[in-house]
């Protein structure tokens, strides 16, 4: 069916994506269900790997489109009840470590400033590639996340800073 | 010279921190690489379903539920576990610091230094994975690797916490007399950006769902830790 490679090569072609592909869906999803959100996006980049073309985009911005599908769907098929308990049991014992405050904040952004501060900071792609899977210009990415870091500044009551 | 923006480091410490705690990728799953995805969630731990007994291992944390024989009773305490061993670490083949039912030392290490408390265990980190499916009574053991900046003397021995869902929430030391480590005293040391990995025990509580089990160190006031999900399911 793919007349790109094996398997094998597939797996080491994603490799060095992994990581980013696994802090995305860390971001969309709760986590007991990142992994099974990210084979599933392997799984469907896997049958789709023949489509890829270089010269349109990065291999890891054309992996997090895909993740990003996964995700949607994932998340609209879940029932709103088992939402509620991850949430409940992640409000429940907060990491101390945290930036609880923040991740409020940044919870109370628009999606898409959410998305670029997601995909920038914590997922840690550049601004380049935060734009290949935002499907904008670099400097589109750029003005989001001023906005967004305005936003979170007023959020957060550091307007003074 | 740049604008800096505190926000911008803000969300850059923060997103740091989020991301050292977690837990390693999946694997590309090249045997399935060819099924077609279900409609609706795929049953990526088959496993799970089956495994009534021995033993479920996600990462780095595995359970233990009942086997019979010399497996703990729901309402045993971790102390009597019959299961002792010495996992060894399958990264580097280092063994891991055997665990063991030590009581909460409570050792005083707080200092003011410039009108700010500092303890000698602030500039450690401390990572794991835990995840998987258990049943109330089952033994969740897991691996808390330590690491630290600076030569760190584990004496007195410092405790940790482990919060096990809401209620739950348990302090013991850790089992420094077995650390690989020590200094010319013969004392246990956390050697500079060398690592320490501890085997933890806890005992599931009896508690449904998916449920928070949070490890920390105690001591610091932002104490170093780590978190995942278990889910816990009626036996």
């Amino acid at each position: 069916m793919t007349e790109r490679g094996t398997p094998g090569e597939f797996a080491r072609w994603v490799e060095p994506h992994l990581t980013a592909m696994t802090r995305y869906a860390a971001r969309q999803v709760a986590p007991a269900d990142r992994d099974d959100v990210v084979q599933e996006a392997l799984i469907r980049a896997w049958q789709r790997w023949s489509t890829y073309d270089a010269s349109r985009g990065t291999p890891v911005a054309w992996l997090v489109g895909i993740l990003s599908d996964r995700c949607r769907r994932h998340r609209t098929r879940q029932p709103a009840s088992v939402v509620e308990l991850v949430d409940s049991v992640e409000s429940a014992v907060p990491a101390p470590a945290h930036d609880l405050d923040l991740e409020r904040a940044v919870a109370g952004l628009s999606r898409r400033q959410r998305l670029a501060v997601d995909l920038y900071y914590f997922v840690g792609l550049d601004v380049a590639t935060t734009a290949e899977v935002m499907g904008c210009a670099p400097g589109t990415v750029k003005a989001t996340l001023h906005q967004a870091r305005a936003r979170l500044r007023n959020l957060l009551g550091d307007d003074d800073a | 010279m740049p604008d800096l923006d505190p926000m911008d480091e803000r969300l850059s410490a923060a997103s740091r921190r989020w991301q050292a705690e977690q837990p390693p990728p999946p694997t590309v799953p090249v045997d399935r690489l060819d099924e077609s995805l279900p409609r609706r969630r795929v049953p990526w731990r088959p496993f799970v379903a089956t495994a009534a007994a021995v033993l479920v291992v996600v990462g780095g944390a595995s359970i233990i539920s009942g086997l019979g024989g010399g497996t703990p009773s729901p309402t045993t305490d971790p102390s009597t576990v019959a299961t002792s061993h010495t996992t060894p670490d399958r990264g580097s083949g280092a063994t891991v610091v055997p665990w063991r039912d030590l009581p909460a030392g409570h050792p005083d290490v707080r200092r003011g230094v410039d009108s700010h408390v500092v303890t000698p265990y602030d500039r450690v980190s401390a990572t794991g994975h835990i995840s998987g499916r258990a049943h109330p009574g089952d033994l969740l053991r897991f691996v808390a690797v330590l690491e630290s900046s600076t030569t760190l003397r584990l004496d007195p021995c410092p405790d940790y916490n482990i919060a096990f869902g809401r209620f739950a929430y348990w302090t013991h030391r850790l089992n420094c007399e077995a650390v690989p480590f020590h200094d010319a005293q013969g004392r246990p040391v956390l050697p500079a950006f060398q690592n320490i990995r501890f085997e933890m025990r806890v005992r599931v509580p009896d508690v449904r769902g998916k449920q928070k089990v949070l490890w920390t160190l105690d001591g610091p006031q932002q104490m170093p830790g780590f978190y995942g999900l278990v889910h816990v399911t009626a036996p």
